[in-house]
């Protein structure tokens, strides 16, 4: 039986997937009957296709603007979840169309429009996968880490925010296993105000939340920490009991594994209920051809594209210690967590990964691996290094809490009750 | 110092035996490699017998230009009035050839060959730079039948002549032989100095940093460059199993912990990821599994340093399976032990048709299967296989018809595929009598010798000359300049003292091997510690070094004959290994244990508690100084604790009380 909210909340995504599709249908007629209707009908229906693409017969320079703006559109909205952004830039992009596209020449424009939007989104595909392949090509890959490596050593070396309250989230679960972590300086970072500057920026920007507490909504990262070292947990729980995937979300829109799985653990720590995490887990969040994926659209509700290796390692091994999932994950990871093992650039997410193998080498018997793993030093990156801290409490203190649970899990397999022999 | 009772077989047969003779009627080639030549200069035959075909038979330029290419690279070029083009070729040609041997890029100079035939072919009637449009230089057609038979010529001069001359010595070198007196070896204990601790110091902070970290190595290419991580280890394990089995016996659990760290570094993919560039350039086999296929200058010599290890420590712990798993970046891992890396190299000296197998694809060095053969043979000692045996009789034809000159001096590389044999510049001249860590002595005694007796003949007069330099306080007043490292990336004031000391040894020079490790260490010492160097040379000679040093009195052939022996009298079974240094420990009589010991950290008083086995069950000991006596009654099992304490270098001795 599922809470009240829960329900509630899947009822409210069914509706809004409804009214979605029925916009849809309609946006497609629509474009169709301005087509038949008239030649300004066509270049409209090419700027419903895709903004300011109408417009490239008579104002290129208005349409590239249009089009350069859907683009930093869609950046903001994948970082930060300014949705309304990209439905602003494309309303605009629509009246402008609608007040300066001709009367009247030869037709055929929609036709074309049509073809275009699926050539602009596969563009688009094609750069991001060039962008992934080149940050893995040696030189750039070697680059890269070399910087990081130089950074560290002079100490200038920036974590992100929300990289900073991932690890203070880690070391929280740390240090609750045990383990002797560096609590000062954990607090003192969740205390810059760079922290709070970001949640308002994001908030200002994604959801025009220009006043009040930057963190009342979303921002799952930092009120996990912040909620993990001891601050209240300002109405999370209560946030996440509304929503289908049962955790805040990271950024408006977007709920992202690893913030996810640690906003979960956090709040059972708390007692508070993960039931719908665990369901989202097994329904959603799946392990599929080898991955999980790496984000939960909220306001569509659904998921897609594959977690990187780090995030899906880190992410389960939480999922993994609380006892949401079974061993299912480790024979996908376990190649990738010795590749990182074995490779000594100095990439944080080689770091974050073998940590995150650390975690899991509490719970699978792998001796080959274990072997492997122990012959990497301590790590630099400060998601991986709480990572470490935690995996070796777990190592040396009781078994974690999510062993002494019987249930069949995400998969269907049973994990481990109190009275078993945890595997390692 | 004090002569050891110990000392290896094959040093006490060189004074006996007399060396092995030189062939009266050395062939130019083996029979595999004349075959590899002929196909070769069949195959080159061919190519000509085209080329002139086409120069001499075919109608038009392009014809022309294209059998002239194809009689000599670029030819057709110089024909196409391209002279930049021809020069080009015969540049590309040189760099095809650095290529072929540094990076076994086999298709390489076919490669520029054949861009040189389609070039002129297609140039033939094109525009030309500053000539007339399709403009052709006949003159071309004899300069470049000139410089084939030039080529050829003086290919065939060269190695005839090579050949000639060594073989014109044979009479001498055989009378030479015939009455050559081999020193004694020199086989006493040495007794550890101030740098002994600084170098073994060097030695465990090198071990005991994390296991992934190599901090205190040169970094460099690991192809041909001389920085290669992977040796630097390998001589850094040889040496520490030399302290273990000469300095420490009876105190191990210090230095076999930093030496089991150390061979476990050899898996790191940094010391072996160059081989899949290697392998995949080579035998086109994306295969990075380092132990599998040729490679021996990896696999064998990881084996020769599992054989030192075992046969100082007793250790069995690299025999147990997967404990040497390689791991690609990738994630694929490649589980070895000391058995399979063994049965890999022998797989490979079975596989190959020449005798030796490569290191890099297509090149097969003496040095490095002979390192193979080394590996076999210790693997047999310390575990009762036959696998040397199984594979010596092909092994020594192969070095004696293919490798060998008529001098006793052997090639150091031949090609596998071509049966090319050249100076690459790694060694004087390209040939050596003797190599590899343990100059034939464990595996051919008989060669080992000849080898030894020929290279005395040059240095042996030098070092007597030297020995009588050595002045009162045993030192050798000499002032040597710094050499380049073999990397060229550096000079180094120890490497010529490590020539003079290797020398001295090889010569039984006894005084003058002594003054010249004490005297380098006062004219090279550095006061650096790890990760910096106390002695100033680069990573791979500091290794040398300390073979050199610690080769007293057993040196690595004949810890590789010896294999493992429990050591005699008392043991150190525990002691507090990371505060005191032990630089020896050893029980000569059986009886006495003498040990010298200081705090790792300068100037501090440790206390010293030590756990000691292998007592008279019931006995009364007692452990002296010079600053004090402490005693202590062995256990039933002839176990037992006493405890002292020590401020610098402190000398001890545990005897049994009597009475």
């Amino acid at each position: 039986m599922e809470p009240p909210t829960l329900e509630a909340a899947r009822r409210r995504l069914r509706r809004r997937r409804i009214a979605s599709i029925v916009v849809l249908v309609a946006m497609d007629l629509t474009i169709i009957a301005l087509v038949r209707l008239s030649h300004r009908g066509t270049h409209i229906a090419e700027s419903v296709l895709f903004p300011g693409v109408g417009l490239i017969e008579n104002h290129p320079w208005l349409a590239v603007g249009f089009v350069l703006a859907m683009l930093t559109a869609t950046v903001l909205w994948l970082a930060w979840g300014a949705d309304w952004l990209l439905g602003a830039i494309w309303l605009a992009s629509l009246l402008t169309t609608i007040a300066l596209a001709p009367a009247g020449h030869g037709g055929g424009g929609a036709l074309r429009g049509s073809h275009e939007f699926p050539l602009v989104v596969a563009a688009t595909a094609v750069i991001t996968w060039l962008r992934s392949l080149a940050g893995r090509l040696p030189g750039v890959r070697r680059l890269r880490t070399a910087c990081r490596r130089r950074q560290v050593a002079r100490g200038t070396h920036a974590v992100g925010v929300v990289d900073t309250c991932r690890a203070a989230s880690i070391a929280a679960l740390a240090t609750s296993a045990g383990a002797e972590v560096d609590v000062p300086a954990h607090r003192a970072a969740l205390a810059e105000p760079r922290i709070r500057q970001r949640a308002r920026r994001v908030g200002a920007l994604a959801r025009w939340r220009f006043t009040g507490d930057p963190l009342r909504a979303d921002q799952a990262a930092v009120r996990t920490a912040l909620a993990s070292w001891g601050e209240p947990e300002s109405g999370m729980d209560d946030e996440a009991s509304r929503r289908v995937a049962g955790v805040v979300a990271s950024d408006p829109g977007w709920v992202r594994p690893l913030d996810a799985a640690l906003a979960a653990a956090a709040a059972r720590a708390r007692g508070a209920s993960t039931a719908a995490f665990e369901r989202l887990l097994v329904e959603r969040w799946a392990l599929r051809r080898s991955h999980r994926p790496a984000w939960w659209y909220e306001p569509l509700g659904f998921a897609a594209g594959a977690a990187p290796p780090w995030e899906h390692a880190a992410m389960t091994a939480v999922c993994r210690a609380n006892g949401w999932i079974g061993d299912e994950d480790w024979p996908h990871l376990r190649r990738a967590v010795l590749g990182a093992a074995a490779r000594h650039d100095g990439d944080a997410h080689d770091e974050r990964l073998v940590a995150a193998g650390r975690v899991w080498l509490r719970h699978v018997d792998d001796d080959e691996v274990a072997r492997i793993v122990a012959r990497r030093s301590a790590p630099t990156d400060p998601i991986a290094l709480a990572l470490t801290q935690w995996a070796a409490a777990l190592t040396d203190g009781p078994p974690p809490t999510g062993l002494d649970r019987v249930g069949t899990i995400a998969t269907g397999r049973r994990t481990p009750s109190s009275g078993e022999e945890p595997r390692r | 110092m004090s002569t050891d009772a110990a000392a290896p077989e094959v040093h006490a047969d060189d004074a006996e035996v007399r060396p092995l003779l030189l062939p009266e009627h050395p062939a130019r080639f083996g029979p595999i490699s004349r075959r590899l030549l002929l196909r070769l200069v069949g195959a080159l035959l061919v190519i000509e017998a085209v080329g002139v075909a086409l120069v001499a038979l075919a109608d038009g330029h392009a014809a022309r230009a294209a059998g002239l290419s194809l009689m000599f690279p670029g030819g057709g070029f110089l024909y196409d009035a391209c002279p930049v083009l021809f020069l080009a070729t015969l540049a590309l040609s040189v760099v095809a050839l650095v290529l072929w041997w540094g990076a076994s890029a086999h298709l390489a100079i076919p490669v520029v060959w054949v861009l040189g035939v389609v070039g002129a072919a297609l140039l033939a009637d094109g525009p030309r730079l500053w000539v007339d449009h399709g403009t052709q230089w006949t003159w071309a057609i004899p300069v470049v039948v000139v410089l084939v038979v030039a080529a050829a010529a003086i290919a065939v001069w060269r190695v005839e002549r090579r050949y000639r001359a060594k073989r014109a010595l044979i009479p001498e070198l055989n009378a030479y032989l015939r009455t050559a007196e081999l020193p004694a070896p020199v086989a006493t204990h040495r007794q550890p100095d101030a740098m002994d601790a600084e170098l073994l110091r060097w030695c465990l902070d090198f071990a005991n940093q994390p296991d992934d970290g190599l901090d205190g190595l040169d970094w460099g290419e690991q192809f041909h460059g001389g920085t290669q991580v992977r040796y630097q280890l390998n001589s850094l394990a040889w040496s520490m199993s030399l302290f273990a089995a000469n300095n420490v016996p009876n105190a191990q659990g210090q230095i076999e912990r930093a030496l089991r760290a150390v061979v476990g570094k050899h898996t790191d993919l940094r010391v072996w990821r160059y081989w899949r560039t290697l392998n995949l350039v080579g035998n086109f086999d994306p295969n990075p599994d380092p132990i599998v296929r040729d490679n021996i200058m990896f696999s064998a010599f990881l084996a020769d340093v599992l054989n030192s290890y075992e046969a100082a420590t007793g250790s069995t712990a690299f025999d147990e399976p997967g404990s040497l798993t390689f791991v690609w970046k990738d994630g694929r891992t490649f589980a070895y032990d000391h058995h399979s890396i063994v049965a890999a190299v022998r797989h490979n000296f079975e596989a190959s048709r020449l005798g030796f197998f490569p290191c890099e694809p297509g090149w097969s060095f003496t040095v490095c299967n002979t390192m193979g053969a080394q590996a076999l043979r210790g693997h047999d000692t310390a575990h009762g296989t036959n696998e040397w045996d199984a594979v010596r009789d092909r092994w020594v034809r192969t070095l004696d018809e293919e490798y060998a000159t008529p001098d006793g001096s052997y090639a150091h590389i031949r090609s596998n595929h071509v049966g090319l044999s050249w100076d690459t510049g790694e060694v004087p001249g390209g040939h050596y009598f003797a190599n590899g860590t343990h100059r034939f002595a464990d595996i051919l005694p008989d060669h080992a010798r000849r080898a030894r007796a020929l290279d005395l003949r040059g240095a042996g007069p030098k070092m007597a000359a030297l020995a009588t330099m050595v002045d009162a306080d045993g030192l050798l007043p000499l002032d040597l300049p710094a050499e380049p490292e073999r990397n060229h990336a550096r000079t180094s004031t120890l490497l010529p003292w490590n020539k003079v000391i290797g020398g001295a040894r090889l010569a039984g020079e006894a005084a003058l091997t002594e003054a010249a490790i004490r005297t380098s260490a006062v004219r090279c010492a550095t006061g650096k510690r790890w990760p910096e160097r106390p002695l100033d040379v680069g990573g791979a000679a500091l290794g040398s070094h300390m073979l050199l040093r610690w080769s007293q009195p057993l040196d690595l052939a004949a810890l590789n004959i010896r294999g493992h022996v429990p050591p005699v009298g008392p043991v150190v079974t525990d002691a507090p290994w990371d505060e005191v240094l032990f630089l020896s420990a050893r029980s000569d009589d059986g009886h006495a244990l003498r040990l010298i010991v200081q705090p790792r950290d300068d100037g501090e008083t440790v206390p010293l508690r030590l756990s000691l086995g292998a007592l008279l069950p019931g006995g009364d000991y007692v452990l002296r100084s010079g600053a004090g006596e402490w005693t202590a009654h062995a256990d039933g099992e002839g176990t037992a604790t006493v405890e002292a304490t020590v401020t610098g270098r402190t000398e001890l001795v545990l005897e049994r009380q009597v009475g």
